[in-house]
């Protein structure tokens, strides 16, 4: 990012935030505190502590419902990117799930595994799982046929190819699934916490509305602002470091 | 007419070249009606940017371009361009892209649709008005780039290395297809080219510019007779003009890479 | 001759591989889905098969339940989503033509996709009550941004040499926009506009099944908590085919309107 463009961006952050702070002190309305109090509560909130025994919470749900998404769609894609019936045999299922509005699996879920921890963990994966099933699925389908052919002249069997050609051929797209899956984990733990209603920040956030408390509301909104912001910037961070290449 | 005095200009944007290093620097050139001069030089000679000043797709520091007398201030009706990359509007059908220039200009549908059928039969493609871009071959889509630019009936055609993209065969024909075209109405053209044998053949005059700075080293009069065709290069007299300007081309890299030399050693 | 027989049969073998094998997939997965809920004495909400099916037929076709409760949640949606996608597509190419605009959007905008919507949900409440307009204006929150974000790219990524081309024909900004740059911007644009639609149909039930129930976030809470599961998937059921209807129904349209671009 050039000089201009940070000037631009720290501009664009901070007119927002003055309106925001306007509209706040002049209008009262109820749902809009200015930009400080909410700042305010912020600040209140992570000293206390309320904040990072809720986050962790999160986190932890986030953490393992990615970590078996992020497995389990890798190995599930490759295997069918790499062998064609069970690739015919799942994919309109992979496909179909998708269609679902991913919130409506929240109460499904809830009625199959109650009130446990693994509810939220499902409801995570069923957010996360399919996107990364599908782009690691494309990745391996997708091999450049000169380069598989280019190995074979050189004596490659099946499993070198896959090893040396197809494997590495396929890190792009695997990466930028696990960009997209892992935003769409941290959609689906929030999702499937504010459901729930009880712990980590959905909680939080449910019990402020119900509250009417549209200051402390926003405040953890902003935590989770920011969360969302660190797991784009260090997924984009990864995915740039193992694809450097692929430019 | 086209009057070109004293035209300089400078490098654009942050950091390209060494400052100071002008892309064009002092250009004079008369060019009259009817004739077809073609300009070629190594990468970098600003022919490209000469073309589009011209044409008033770009502007320049300081001198004068001038039309029949006029200014040149932007785009006109008198000049239609051909591009490299051809250009054409992946959207629109063969027949819609030919219009595209009348349709700007307001001309209504029936007389648009006439025109654009005529020249699309003159270069062949009459069957094709309906079909979309990527149905057609490269020569194709250049030929419909042609067809367009000769349907606003322009005083001159700017080419700007139109057959650059084409493999050789394509290349070849749409050479002879241009020579046969031109000969109806014998416009004003300015055809930049990377080609010694395509400036020869085409050409009434080409004109040789170098790069750092981009100047005009030599103007070099092709007086083969007209109309010409593809036997021409057969001829000792077209070898003879083919060899004096690739030695003066050859003169030219040599010139820059002492010239790069030099000025990696110092660096 | 024999080259011709084998032909025929392969492609056969092919086909009846690719209907076969998903159908097989699912008549396990059914039979498993049977064993455990046959097996399953505490949890009354998961339904067998058998009762997932006749719940289906009953919410489609006696009682109007499923249709009223549709019809109050697709009538936000559509107010959403046209308002969503009016707008969305103006301000992409409003960001598209004013370069600063578009910079001071990019923030908001990387916000807006890595940040869950589902929060703002109370925050609504709170401004607006219960009603339609808390549910239209946070569906609207949820369709617009790819929607944004598309209809710009779309407008850049135009051929620049088109753009020139059109300029050396003498065009006008304004026939700039109306022949070359919305033409050529209009496969990203529908892309937009179907990614969209999918967010809002989301957005469309996440605001129910989190704020005060209408619709079909009602009929689904009301299931769970009468534990009638079998009612309970099938209207999930019925939703993902809404849904997939209306999105397959985009595609459609999206390959129909731009067959220059594939």
């Amino acid at each position: 990012m050039s000089r201009h463009d940070i000037v631009v961006t720290a501009g664009a952050l901070v007119l927002g935030a003055a309106i925001w702070e306007a509209v706040g002190r002049i209008f009262h309305p109820e749902a809009v505190p200015p930009f400080t109090s909410v700042v305010a509560a912020f600040g209140r909130q992570l000293s206390d502590g309320e904040i990072t025994s809720t986050l962790g919470h999160t986190l932890g749900s986030f953490g393992i419902g990615l970590g078996i998404s992020l497995g389990g769609g890798l190995v599930i894609g490759a295997l069918m990117g790499l062998w064609r019936p069970l690739r015919q045999a799942l994919s309109p299922f992979v496909s179909l799930a998708q269609w679902i509005p991913a919130a409506l699996i929240a109460p499904v879920y809830f009625a199959i595994f109650q009130l446990s921890m693994w509810t939220e963990i499902v409801v995570v994966i069923h957010f996360a799982v399919f996107v990364v099933i599908i782009n690691t699925q494309a990745a391996f389908e997708a091999t450049d046929a000169a380069l598989l052919e280019m190995a074979r002249s050189f004596g490659a069997d099946g499993r070198q190819a896959a090893l040396r050609i197809r494997l590495p051929a396929a890190l792009p797209m695997i990466f930028a699934g696990l960009r997209v899956g892992a935003g769409r984990a941290v959609k689906g733990v929030i999702v499937g916490e504010l459901y729930l209603g009880i712990l980590g920040l959905g909680g939080v956030v449910d019990k402020y509305g119900q509250e009417f408390d549209a200051t402390n509301l926003l405040a953890v909104c902003l935590v989770i602002l920011i969360m969302s912001l660190i797991v784009g910037a260090l997924t984009r961070a990864v995915e740039r470091r193992f694809t450097r290449w692929a430019d | 007419m086209i009057e070109i005095r004293g035209l300089t200009k400078e490098y654009s944007g942050r950091g390209r070249e060494a400052a100071g290093v002008l892309a064009l620097d002092d250009i004079n050139l008369k060019i009259r009606d009817h004739e077809f001069i073609t300009i070629i030089g190594p990468s970098g000679c600003g022919k490209t940017t000469l073309l589009k000043i011209i044409a008033g797709l770009a502007d320049f520091g300081s001198g004068q371009v001038l039309v029949d007398g006029k200014p040149v201030t932007g785009p006109g009706p008198d000049r239609a361009v051909v591009f490299q990359g051809f250009a054409l509007m992946p959207w629109a059908d063969v027949l819609h892209n030919v219009t595209f220039g009348l349709e700007l200009r307001g001309v209504p549908k029936a007389r648009r649709t006439e025109i654009a059928m005529e020249l699309l039969t003159m270069v062949g493609l009459e069957g094709f008005a309906r079909r979309l871009p990527k149905e057609l071959s490269g020569g194709m889509q250049q030929r419909v780039g042609i067809a367009r630019a000769l349907a606003v009936n322009p005083a001159t055609l700017l080419m700007d290395e139109p057959f650059g993209a084409l493999d050789e065969q394509a290349r070849r024909l749409l050479q002879e297809e241009l020579l046969r075209i031109w000969e109806r109405d014998r416009k004003t053209v300015v055809f930049v080219t990377h080609s010694m044998e395509e400036a020869v053949l085409l050409a009434d005059r080409v004109i040789l510019m170098t790069p750092r700075p981009g100047t005009i080293k030599e103007i070099v009069d092709v007086n083969l007779p007209r109309p010409r065709g593809r036997d021409i290069e057969k001829t000792p007299e077209f070898t003879a003009l083919k060899e004096y300007i690739w030695d003066r081309l050859r003169e030219m890299y040599e010139e820059s890479s002492a010239a790069a030399i030099t000025t990696a050693v110092k660096a | 001759m024999a080259g011709a027989v084998r032909n025929n049969r392969s492609t056969l073998a092919e086909w009846s591989r690719t209907v076969l094998l998903p159908v097989g997939v699912a008549v396990v997965f059914g039979i498993l889905w049977q064993i455990d809920a046959e097996h399953q004495k505490s949890s009354l909400v998961i339904p067998t098969v058998g009762q997932t099916f006749s719940a289906l037929g009953h919410l489609l076709f006696s009682g109007g339940q499923l249709w009223k409760a549709l019809g109050t949640s697709n009538e936000a949606l559509v107010y959403a989503y046209l308002i969503a996608a009016v707008g969305g597509v103006t301000l992409g190419l409003a960001a598209a033509r004013f370069r600063l605009l578009g910079r001071l959007m990019d923030p908001y905008l990387d916000m807006a996709l890595a940040m869950p919507e589902a929060p703002l949900i109370p925050l609504a409440l709170i401004a607006f009550g219960i009603g339609i307009v808390p549910r239209v204006l946070l569906i609207i929150l949820f369709a617009i941004t790819p929607i944004i974000i598309n209809t710009r790219a779309g407008v850049r990524n135009v051929d620049p040499q088109v753009i020139e081309m059109a300029r050396s024909y003498g065009a006008s900004e304004r026939q700039l926009w109306l022949r070359v740059l919305l033409p050529g911007a209009w496969p990203a644009i529908m892309l937009g506009l179907r990614l969209g639609l999918a967010l809002a149909i989301d957005g469309m039930i996440i605001v129910e099944l989190l704020m005060v129930s209408v619709g079909i976030g009602n009929l689904v809470m009301q299931y769970r908590a009468t534990l009638e599961g079998g009612l309970l998937f099938a209207t999930v059921i019925c939703v993902a085919l809404e849904a997939l209807l209306l999105l397959s129904l985009m595609r459609l349209l999206e390959r129909r309107l731009t067959k220059w671009a594939r």
